[in-house]
């Protein structure tokens, strides 16, 4: 599986922008303008496709779409 | 006491409730102590296997309860659709988040599958309410969720035969007039419809009336004047210190004859103009006079709904069963 490609489709999906417009350092809060409840279905999203586990205290944590990523391909190796 | 009331009141509504967390042994011990009391059809989401080998674990036997696991639902389809129209996130999306429970559960409340909605003990509060606001919705002409306590003060007579209730108790910390007089309002229906109580609310401040002139007091005032025009009949008045919502002698010497209204000196409901008031006054209650309070429960939701603290006991989570299926039984859209 493509993790960056099917992540950037699911913060397309949620957030309605092109994926032209996502950088690496493109903040979920400051740029994507992300509510509570878009940050729990992203959540939610992410658990699903990857099959791993998203406390909600670790995504706040990951600011920027460079910073989920890693932490998907982190927590999937872990997995592994 | 107001508890066991509601219990009772509660016994044999038989409310579809469906809880977001149903793989929780607290949630599984709840439901069965509810169910058999024909309280309600406990409706668990999870996995399948975690619910049934908790259950087994516990002792408990799930005939009367439905297990739901979202990706195997025959609703799941339909839920999809409807939530991708609510959202606008596209279908393969959403259909990745409606497998996640509390997703599920609010499109099962928002559906009419459910009566009404108990959750919280995984989720933070904040979570919790982001996702039954973002999917369920509020009250038609109300733009904030809200909490209230019930407060029971021993040797009290006054408000309703020594209880009160107190709000906003967790969610706004600084709400803004409009707010305040949105959580006024869904405060007097809570009272309807939980409690059969005729709502007499006290918009509180530090002036009664004018007596002293601060941008805090102009946001109480306009407040109970958006209240009294969004809510025509229910008793909703102010601004008042909280002496003369609740002695009647003090709002008698404090308010003119011709302007000192039904709820002056015989407030059943305090509105408190922020959380700091409203936490600080909840807890010194509880302390000083020895009060009970019980809650915070939820309000402002267009479906019956409640979250539970991480903390909650078997026996709480009873008592939010109770007052939950009771508020849904006798719910006015």
């Amino acid at each position: 599986m493509d993790i960056e490609k099917k992540f950037l489709e699911i913060v397309t999906d949620i957030f309605r922008v092109d994926a032209k417009e996502l950088r690496s350092g493109t903040k979920f809060v400051d740029d994507l303008h992300a509510k509570s409840v878009d940050t729990i279905a992203l959540i939610a999203a992410t658990e699903n496709t990857f099959g791993i586990r998203v406390p909600s205290q670790d995504a706040r944590k990951n600011e920027t779409i460079g910073q989920a990523i890693e932490y998907i391909k982190k927590k999937l190796s872990e997995k592994a | 006491m107001v508890i066991k009331d509601i219990l009772r009141s509660a016994e044999g509504l038989q409310k579809r409730l469906i809880f977001p967390e149903g793989s929780d042994e607290r949630i599984i011990k709840a439901a069965k102590l509810t169910a058999e009391k024909n309280t309600i059809i406990p409706i668990l989401v999870g996995e399948q296997s975690i619910i049934r080998q908790k259950a087994n674990g516990l002792g408990v036997k799930l005939d009367d309860f439905e297990i739901i696991e979202p990706s195997t639902s025959t609703k799941l389809e339909q839920y999809v659709s409807l939530y991708s129209e609510l959202s606008k996130i596209p279908e393969r999306t959403s259909k990745q988040i409606i497998q996640q429970s509390i997703f599920y559960s609010a499109m099962a409340l928002k559906s009419g599958d459910a009566d009404g909605m108990i959750g919280g003990l995984v989720y933070t509060s904040g979570d919790f309410i982001a996702v039954c606001n973002g999917v369920i919705g509020l009250r038609k002409e109300i733009k904030v969720p809200s909490s209230f306590f019930i407060m029971e003060i021993p040797d009290y007579d006054g408000g309703e035969n020594g209880f009160l209730l107190y709000a906003d108790a967790s969610v706004n910390p600084n709400p803004t007039a409009e707010e305040l007089a949105d959580i006024a309002i869904s405060t007097g229906h809570s009272a309807k419809m939980l409690l059969g109580w005729e709502p007499k609310i006290a918009m509180l401040s530090f002036s009664t009336k004018g007596s002293a002139d601060h941008p805090d007091v102009t946001k109480v005032v306009d407040a109970v004047k958006l209240a009294q025009k969004k809510a025509k009949g229910m008793k909703i008045e102010g601004e008042f210190q909280a002496d003369t919502a609740l002695v009647l002698s003090t709002a008698q010497r404090k308010i003119k004859a011709d302007d000192i209204g039904d709820v002056a000196g015989r407030a059943n409901i305090l509105i408190f103009p922020d959380l700091d008031a409203g936490n600080i006054t909840y807890k010194l209650t509880q302390i000083l006079a020895k009060a009970n309070a019980y809650g915070p429960i939820l309000q402002g939701f267009a479906k019956p709904l409640s979250d539970l603290s991480r903390g909650a006991t078997v026996e709480d989570i009873v008592g939010v069963i109770a007052i939950v299926s009771v508020i849904a039984d006798r719910w006015e859209a």
